[in-house]
């Protein structure tokens, strides 16, 4: 090939520039050579069609009676229409050989063999260009009336082209009488419109890829097969014990290619035909079947017009049931979108319900457009149809309750900036005035940028819920103050059967000394000695019950608010060195030591101060060992505050007793000669508390006890304020 | 024939005071004890013929008194309950007491129930 490289060019020219890009010429050699490497497969490819075309003709010629090369059966046809259709137009060369070696091979001259060959050329081009033009193309045989189109213009309308050139061709060759004309012509034609209708729609529905059957399929596929052999042998070929050969057995042929039309589709309906087809051929040749007559061209016509029109019926059958399934699919593909819209809307509808039942709505707000879009339940939570519904966000604050609104407009603020997920509570105001209170959860989405976009959330009424919580609450505060005045209630039982015990102790000694007195008296030997310690004991019992007595009243007045102050302005450590000294009496060998301050007045009630005082020296000498020092001590503790602190080093108070010293009732101290109602510290503290002042207990790391009475320091009205009462 | 002995068992001490006093007057031997803890320890060795026995006291109570007593073995005295309670009478039963005496009492009362008590040989 001398003249390719010079070529090359124009080849790349003509080719190269279908993608429609320069190239360069080292990329255009490489272009070259790929089309070089293209042109030797498309030759190939065309040789190979010629070679096929060449067989099909000279099998087709074997069968010719009437003519040489006038023949009934001729597949070349149907081999030329499906290539052209499936390769393309420009196979023709492949037609145009194969036709003319074929004829040139059997009979006649060069030039007619040539008219032959341009009438077979121009049958495949002219099928292949209607079909595609006017039926649909390789696609005619998925619809009946595809079907039918392809039989009248491949079957019908082209061989009339081909038998039409053919034979004026022999007959100007001189290789066929005019007068033979009619009858060639018919037997031409017939020959291409059965070609056309057998081998075509076999080799163009084959030509398409072909999908892996399930191994059922397959194992069917065989069976029809295998009928559809056992038939054409049976019919065609006379394979049955009957004596008459020719019975008009073809009938049995259609139950098969329906099978396949109906259980499979034109694909296997065109292949069982084709198989059917070459064994009645084969058998009306031998002169067997019921097509079988004197001269084997008319058998030959007869068979193939009756496989023809067989094969039209199953394959219009094959295509309606194609056309059937595709419309069946369809009309699921429709359904089940119906039933997708349609759960999709029962699944709206049960959210409905849903949120109805939770009391929980849902809404949506696009930030950059500030559109609000609310769920049914949403509005029956604010009370709101959508057209009362602003459905801004302006519009959505405006029904936040007012107390709320700033907090609210913060935190959606807050989220929108931060792009996070937020969960508070809020009340809002229905038209009518009530008030519901709503958990409000929502998350913020952000755009390409990270700004926020939208905002998604839900708002749950949980009005009654927060009431409910709030009975509860207020169950449980009562809970908690029935269970108190159950404990006062208690603590008072406990402390009248201590009083109780206390008052009735001396009263239980002044009976008994006042009988030993009479008794005493009664008789002369008694010492005098003994009367007079009957009268001293009578005589200290009364003054306990006398203090006891005071106390209770202390403790009554102090409860019913009734204590009453007269205060004086008084120099605080000459009242103190007074009490310290009287203590002193009491306790005969202990000294109390005096740490005094001048000149500290404050208005006090003198007799209630020196009771609170000689309460807790009483205390102070009575908790410390006897050989312990005890001491008070006055001092100004800031500019307007006076300190009295009484000190003792003796057993301090258990750490557990601490904070409860100054409750009414309460003795930290449980010994031997220790009566008491556990009122002392109480009634102190009270009467402190009146003054102004406060009452406290230290107890210092080395022990012993230290209380400090903090009173406000004399200024002027101070004097008035005691008289209030607590 | 010895006298009769008479454990008194009451914290405060003008009380204790005059029931040793009067007591003694009539004739009783008398022991005291301050508690329930010092009553047990004071019969120890030596088993009185009854008991007046304070109900609150420190240290032990009445209470607990008489049910450590009565867990001792051998023959138990008498127990005459003095009590303040303003139900005297079923602090008695709680106790097993065998009387019971409500403060305040005179010198009459305690005489009458000490010699009317059950369990003791009167003379």
């Amino acid at each position: 090939m001398p003249g390719f490289a010079g070529n090359m060019k124009q080849h790349a020219g003509s080719f190269g520039a279908r993608d429609g890009k320069l190239t360069t010429g080292l990329e255009r050699g490489w272009v070259g050579q790929g089309m070089f490497a293209k042109t030797v497969a498309r030759l190939a490819g065309l040789g190979i069609l010629a070679g096929v075309y060449f067989a099909a003709a000279k099998f087709g010629l074997a069968l010719a009676f009437v003519h040489p090369s006038a023949t009934a059966v001729w597949p070349p046809t149907g081999i030329a229409i499906a290539a052209a259709l499936v390769l393309g137009y420009r196979v023709w060369p492949a037609f145009l050989a194969g036709a003319f070696l074929a004829n040139v091979s059997t009979a006649g001259s060069p030039a007619t063999s040539l008219g032959i060959a341009v009438g077979n050329t121009c049958e495949g081009l002219l099928g292949a260009y209607l079909v595609s033009r006017l039926a649909g193309g390789r696609h005619c045989f998925e619809r009946p009336r595809g079907v039918l189109e392809y039989a009248f213009l491949a079957a019908v309308v082209a061989p009339t082209v081909s038998a039409t050139i053919g034979v004026i061709s022999l007959s100007i060759g001189g290789f066929a009488a005019w007068s033979d004309f009619g009858s060639i012509w018919l037997t031409w034609w017939l020959g291409d419109a059965a070609g056309a209708l057998i081998v075509g729609p076999f080799l163009i529905l084959w030509s398409r890829p072909v999908g892996i059957p399930t191994p059922r399929r397959l194992v069917e596929a065989g069976f029809l097969f295998a009928t559809v052999a056992v038939i054409g042998l049976v019919v065609f070929l006379g394979l049955h014990p009957l004596p008459v050969k020719d019975y008009p057995f073809e009938f049995l042929a259609v139950p098969a290619l329906v099978w396949a039309a109906l259980r499979f589709g034109p694909r296997e309906t065109a292949a069982a035909t084709l198989v059917l087809s070459g064994i009645a051929i084969w058998g009306t040749v031998l002169g067997i079947g019921p097509f079988a007559r004197e001269s084997p061209n008319e058998s030959l016509l007869l068979l193939q017009a009756f496989m023809g029109v067989v094969e039209l019926t199953s394959l219009a059958l094959a295509a309606a049931v194609v056309a059937r399934r595709e419309a069946e699919e369809s009309l699921r593909a429709t359904e089940e979108r119906l039933n997708l819209i349609r759960q999709r809307r029962r699944a709206e509808e049960a959210l409905a319900t849903a949120q109805a039942i939770a009391h929980v709505g849902s809404w949506e707000w696009d930030i950059q457009s500030d559109e609000i879009a609310w769920s049914d339940e949403l509005y029956r939570i604010y009370g709101l149809s959508p057209a009362e519904f602003a459905a801004t966000y302006e519009g959505f604050l405006a029904h936040v309750h007012p107390d709320d609104r700033e907090r609210v407009d913060s935190i959606v603020r807050t989220a929108c900036q931060d792009a996070r997920p937020f969960d508070f509570i809020e009340r809002i105001v229905r038209p009518d005035g009530t008030i519901r209170v709503l958990n409000s959860r929502g998350e913020v989405f952000t755009d390409a940028v990270g700004k926020a976009a939208k905002m998604v959330g839900t708002c749950q009424d949980v009005t009654e819920l927060k009431q409910a919580e709030e009975d509860r609450a207020l169950l449980a505060r009562e809970h908690e103050a029935r269970a108190h005045a159950q404990a006062a209630v208690r603590q008072r039982d406990e402390f009248l059967s201590v009083a109780a015990h206390e008052l009735k102790t001396p009263v239980t000694s002044l009976r008994l000394f006042a009988d030993l007195l009479r008794r005493q008296l009664a008789d002369a030997t008694v010492p005098e000695r003994a009367i007079r310690r009957s009268a001293e004991v009578i005589d200290q019992q009364a003054e306990k019950l006398s203090a006891l007595v005071t106390q209770l009243l202390d403790i009554t007045r102090i409860e019913a608010g009734k204590l009453l102050l007269s205060r004086q302005p008084v120099d605080i450590t000459s009242l103190v060195t007074q009490v310290a000294a009287r203590a002193g009496l009491h306790a005969v060998d202990r000294r109390i030591t005096v740490i005094p301050a001048p000149a500290t007045i404050a208005a006090v009630d003198s007799l209630r101060l020196e009771q609170v005082i000689t309460s807790l020296l009483d205390n102070a000498l009575k908790y410390s060992p006897p050989d312990s020092l005890v001491d008070v001590e006055v001092r100004p503790a800031s500019s307007d505050k006076v300190e009295i602190i009484v000190r003792d080093r003796g057993a301090g108070v258990p750490p557990q007793d601490q904070p409860h010293i100054f409750e009414r009732f309460y003795q930290a101290h449980v010994q031997p000669h220790d009566p008491g109602l556990g009122l002392g510290l109480y009634i102190s503290r009270q009467i402190v508390e009146l003054h102004g002042g406060e009452l406290v207990g230290e107890f210092p790391q080395d022990g012993g006890s230290r209380f400090v009475i903090r009173l406000p320091a004399a200024v002027g009205d101070a004097a008035d304020k005691g008289a209030m009462p607590r | 024939m010895s006298p009769l002995s008479i454990l008194v068992v009451e914290d405060d001490p003008d009380t204790r005071e005059a029931l040793q006093t009067v007591l003694e007057l009539e004739g009783y031997e008398v022991l005291t004890a301050e508690h329930g803890h010092d009553a047990l320890a004071r019969i120890y060795d030596v088993n009185p013929d009854v008991i007046l026995l304070d109900m609150r006291m420190p240290i032990m109570d009445g209470w607990t008194f008489a049910r450590m007593y009565r867990q001792r073995p051998g023959p138990l005295a008498p127990i005459i309950a003095l009590t303040a309670a303003a139900d005297a009478a079923r602090v008695a039963v709680e106790i097993g007491a065998a009387a019971c005496v409500p403060k305040p009492f005179g010198v009459r009362d305690l005489l009458n129930a000490i010699e009317h008590c059950p369990g003791i040989a009167q003379r």
